[in-house]
């Protein structure tokens, strides 16, 4: 059978099933009142930092002028050297890229060639970056989440294949739900398409995790066991 | 009616028999119901977002085709690749064409149950592919040649010592440590499986996920994971290839943001799991990463049968596992007695729905009706109607059993006569006396001896309702 058939029967199936049928129950319309939630930006980021930490999250807060210096000594102290980061102008903060690099880091792009075998031997590479630095799109308070928007700059891979997550965040970016955000976005005129406007979104809650050997939660099984959330103020 | 034990009856019988497993089970049981109403409690509206949830569900159903028109095109606007597959043989076919096409040896796998429902695995390894399950657990066993014993935590069976054993024994340590069994805890076989699988996500010249929803709006495919491995197989290798039941769209994002609110409630307990990925398309002109090609291979495989029977309202199922962790049938049989890809209550009716009445109805008489698993499902899918609708439809296929309908066909000649239903009173009463003498317990003769193997049949009164009335319209004063 081709592939044009087999598109041709599935459809002609469907639709007739749901001509002499279907046996569904009936539609139904439920309206959903918006999930409540905090209003307050100090409430939202004091219950996004309690959600986070429960899924083994870290939370710091620092003032901007701080954050170079403050970043810097964390990473000395991971012993870390190697980043693998989002471009500066998705980083909340201007110039941070310039100060790590000048207190002695390296941060590294991501864009990979097209094709094999160039394109894995520069993700082999990669996978050697001891830390991922990102920004992100929102902080969901709910559930403890960060929004990652893909697209030019904001490489997958940067809160994927490192060990170690550092995402940077400001305070306007705390929202209650997912839901809430998402209707943000439509008031500003970017509505669902946003999600799709680039080819990956991720929601990222805490530490890759699973309990597959006797039922013992470990962190870090694929993607990074160390996630912090740096709040710039 | 019990006759020989059936291939199913057996796997029961050993469920029951298997110590590790039961105690597994029940761990399970207990944890589960917990976290599942600690989660849902921490969902605001959870009644109403669970009437919209199956609303949403309807809904797609109910112009599935329109649906799928529309999330093809806007897959394909994106940049991907839309394949139909009118059923498993067809699906895996696509499947290998196109792992041959880019000359892939090796396939990294993120767990996903309609893969295996079309026994993809198999005909890529015979097809000389090396498939890698990425899923910890999936991987364990696969360096076992060992088969998921629980459907929770496939290797809920082995101990950390059977891990340190196989990881000895198959992996490659890198450099400095030591693969002594003895030294090896939970932390370190995590890390050595860490870094095996990273060498063959990095390898594999194809990934291939499965789709939690696919949102027709946008053609976004969502899919979430809480170890990573479902980001990395849809993310490192050239190609990723999708593979999704028909049924599983919704029309919207709005729709999609509704059904995030309970996927991961109802399947562990948790807010939400690690990872949620909306992919929409492959990796764009002018994107640092992401797989350079998508694909998305739609799945009837029987859908369209069950959409036109009277069993359509299963197609609503989001596979969150919710019903397996309340049924107090699983609890004591576990997943792998079911004998198929889906086992516990939804899968009683899918199983048969999909692959056979005749040869898989029988799995939809091990319920009680208690109806646990209905109150718990997030699309709020009647599950005892269409068990017992399941039940029914094993019963036609099987061209109706003889003895069942003799003994209702005897039972609704003497209920249809009074003088019938009294001396069919007494004749039982008079069997029970004598039957009393012998044993303390009522068993009934075979062939119903079955019916009371594991339950007691109910006493017979001394008199009918009718001799105590007319007993008492003599000796009563009173109006």
């Amino acid at each position: 059978m081709s592939e044009a058939e087999g598109r041709e029967i599935v459809l002609g199936r469907v639709q007739q099933a749901l001509r002499t049928g279907p046996r569904l129950p009936a539609p139904l319309r439920i309206d959903l009142p918006p999930q409540p939630g905090e209003q307050s930006r100090a409430a939202l980021i004091e219950e996004f930092k309690q959600e986070w930490e429960a899924l083994q999250g870290k939370f710091l807060r620092m003032p901007r002028e701080d954050a170079v210096v403050r970043l810097s000594a964390l990473l000395r102290e991971l012993g870390v050297r190697r980043l693998l980061a989002w471009n500066e102008e998705h980083l909340p903060m201007r110039d941070l890229g310039v100060g790590l690099e000048r207190a002695g880091f390296r941060l590294e792009g991501a864009v990979l060639p097209r094709r094999d075998p160039a394109r894995r031997e520069r993700i082999r590479q990669l996978a050697d970056l001891e830390v991922g630095l990102t920004g992100a799109a929102a902080a969901i308070a709910q559930v403890g989440a960060l929004v990652l928007p893909g697209g030019p700059g904001r490489a997958r891979l940067a809160s994927l294949l490192p060990p170690i997550h550092i995402a940077l965040l400001t305070p306007q970016q705390f929202y209650a739900t997912f839901e809430a955000y998402l209707t943000a976005q439509t008031q500003t005129g970017a509505s669902a398409p946003m999600l799709a406007s680039s080819s990956s979104l991720t929601l990222v809650a805490g530490p890759s995790r699973t309990a597959d050997i006797e039922r013992v939660l470990t962190l870090g099984v694929h993607g990074p066991g160390d996630v912090l959330v740096v709040l710039l103020e | 009616m019990s006759g020989s034990d059936s291939t199913f009856q057996t796997r029961i019988r050993a469920a029951l028999g298997d110590a590790n497993l039961q105690r597994a089970l029940d761990g399970n049981f207990t944890r589960a119901r917990e976290s599942l109403a600690e989660a849902m409690d921490t969902l605001p509206h959870a009644n109403a977002t669970r009437d919209r949830a199956r609303a949403i569900r309807i809904e797609a159903l109910a112009h599935l085709d329109q649906y799928l028109l529309q999330l093809e095109e806007q897959v394909t606007a994106h940049g991907g690749v839309v394949h139909w597959a009118a059923d498993a043989d067809q699906a895996t076919r696509i499947v290998l064409r196109i792992a041959q096409d880019v000359g892939a040896s090796v396939v990294v796998k993120s767990k996903s149950m309609v893969t295996e429902e079309i026994g993809l695995n198999a005909v890529l390894q015979r097809m000389g592919l090396r498939v890698v399950e990425t899923d910890l657990g999936e991987y364990i066993l696969q360096l076992r040649n060992d088969h998921p014993s629980h459907i929770v935590a496939p290797a809920i069976h082995l101990t950390r010592d059977d891990v340190a054993r196989v990881f000895a024994e198959k992996l490659r340590p890198p450099a400095g440590v030591s693969l002594d069994p003895g030294e090896l805890d939970i932390p370190t076989l995590t890390a050595l499986a860490r870094a095996a699988l990273r060498a063959e996500f990095i390898h594999a010249g194809v990934g291939v996920s499965g789709v939690n929803f696919g949102v027709a709006e946008t053609g976004t495919l969502c899919l979430v994971s809480n170890e990573g491995n479902g980001r990395l197989v849809t993310t490192a290798p050239q190609v990723h290839v999708a593979v999704m039941g028909i049924e599983r769209v919704v029309p919207t994002m709005a729709d999609l943001e509704v059904m995030l609110r309970l996927l991961a409630r109802s399947a562990t307990g948790q807010k939400i799991t690690s990872y949620t990925s909306l992919l929409t398309g492959p990796r764009r002109g002018d994107e640092p990463d992401g797989p350079e090609q998508l694909h998305l291979v739609l799945v009837d495989n029987g859908r369209s049968n069950v959409l036109a029977s009277e069993l359509a309202e299963a197609l609503l199922c989001i596979r969150c596992g919710a019903c397996l962790n309340v049924c107090p049938v699983y609890r004591e049989i576990g997943g792998h007695a079911y004998g198929s890809v889906y086992p516990g209550p939804i899968g009683a009716i899918i199983t048969p729905a999909l692959g056979g009445i005749s040869e898989y109805g029988e799995l939809a008489q091990a319920s009680s009706l208690c109806g646990a698993c209905q109150d718990v499902c997030p699309v709020r899918i009647n599950i005892p109607e269409l068990l017992l609708r399941t039940r029914a439809l094993h019963r036609e296929a099987a061209g109706g059993e003889k003895r069942w309908n003799a003994l209702f066909g005897g039972w609704a000649w003497s209920m249809a006569s009074p003088v019938r239903f009294l001396w069919g009173a007494r004749l039982a009463r008079l069997g029970q006396g004598f039957a009393r003498r012998f044993r303390k317990r009522l068993v009934l003769p075979a062939p119903l001896a079955g019916w009371t193997e594991y339950r007691e049949f109910p006493g017979i009164a001394s008199r009918t309702f009718r001799e105590r009335w007319a007993a008492r319209a003599v000796t009563s004063t009173d109006d």
